[in-house]
């Protein structure tokens, strides 16, 4: 699998991908917050795999979402069945 | 007592939700999720916080604008923020500190205040201003 940026060419690292998650959290009397729990609302799988739709990773490089990712073949068709159920 | 559930009066704990933004990298072909980091600066982590805080300040600031009508429910739920001890959504800032009985007009209530002003003008001014007297 690859990752580059079609902007500034960089290449796979320094990407930025933002997941919405749910949160539990304590106010205490003074106002200071305590997370308690952190869970995502959404699948970093399908992000990855939509992003040509959604656009939603950011080179760090340059701040561009025009990036292009290059998914790995898989070689057997419990792979790719396993894949398509995520 | 900055947030309030309506329903169970829990004051503490509560629920919203919040994006969360990491790094990817691709090492030997695999995808690597990991915090953004810059230097000592932990980017995902104090965006996180920030956003956090943005949400609770934003609802504590809007007060009944952060509310919808739920028709089903025929209550008014929180947009933002959910209760994290009975899962409902009535959550709002707690009641504002004001008066029940609360004077009709501006007029009325600095008529009321009247003391008040006095005492302050002494403070500040001595016996040096004239005390107005009212019209007939
Ligand atoms: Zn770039
Ligand atoms: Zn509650």
């Amino acid at each position: 699998m690859d990752i580059y940026c079609q902007s500034c060419k960089n290449t796979n690292k320094r990407f930025l991908l933002p997941i919405w998650n749910k949160t539990t959290f304590k106010i205490e009397t003074d106002g200071d917050i305590k997370l308690l729990h952190l869970s995502p609302l959404e699948s970093l799988e399908d992000k990855i795999a939509d992003n040509h739709v959604k656009k939603d990773i950011i080179c760090r490089g340059c701040s561009s979402n025009d990036i292009k990712i290059i998914l790995n073949e898989y070689e057997d068709d419990d792979e790719r069945n396993a894949l398509n159920g995520l | 007592m900055h947030l309030v559930c309506n329903a169970c009066f829990n004051y503490s704990y509560f629920t919203t939700s919040v994006e969360l933004v990491r790094e990817i990298k691709i090492d030997n072909g695999n995808i690597v999720i990991e915090d953004s980091l810059c230097q000592d600066f932990n980017f995902s982590a104090t965006a996180f916080r920030h956003l956090l805080q943005d949400i609770i300040n934003y609802v504590k600031r809007v007060d009944f604008d952060a509310m919808d009508y739920n028709e089903d429910s025929h209550c008014f739920e929180n947009k933002y923020i959910s209760c994290s001890e009975c899962e409902g959504k009535m959550v709002t800032v707690p009641q504002r500190k004001i008066k029940i009985v609360k004077p009709e007009s501006l007029g009325e209530e600095i008529i009321e205040n009247r003391k008040e002003l006095l005492n302050l003008r002494r403070r500040k001014n001595g016996h040096l201003l004239p005390i107005l007297q009212k019209h007939k």
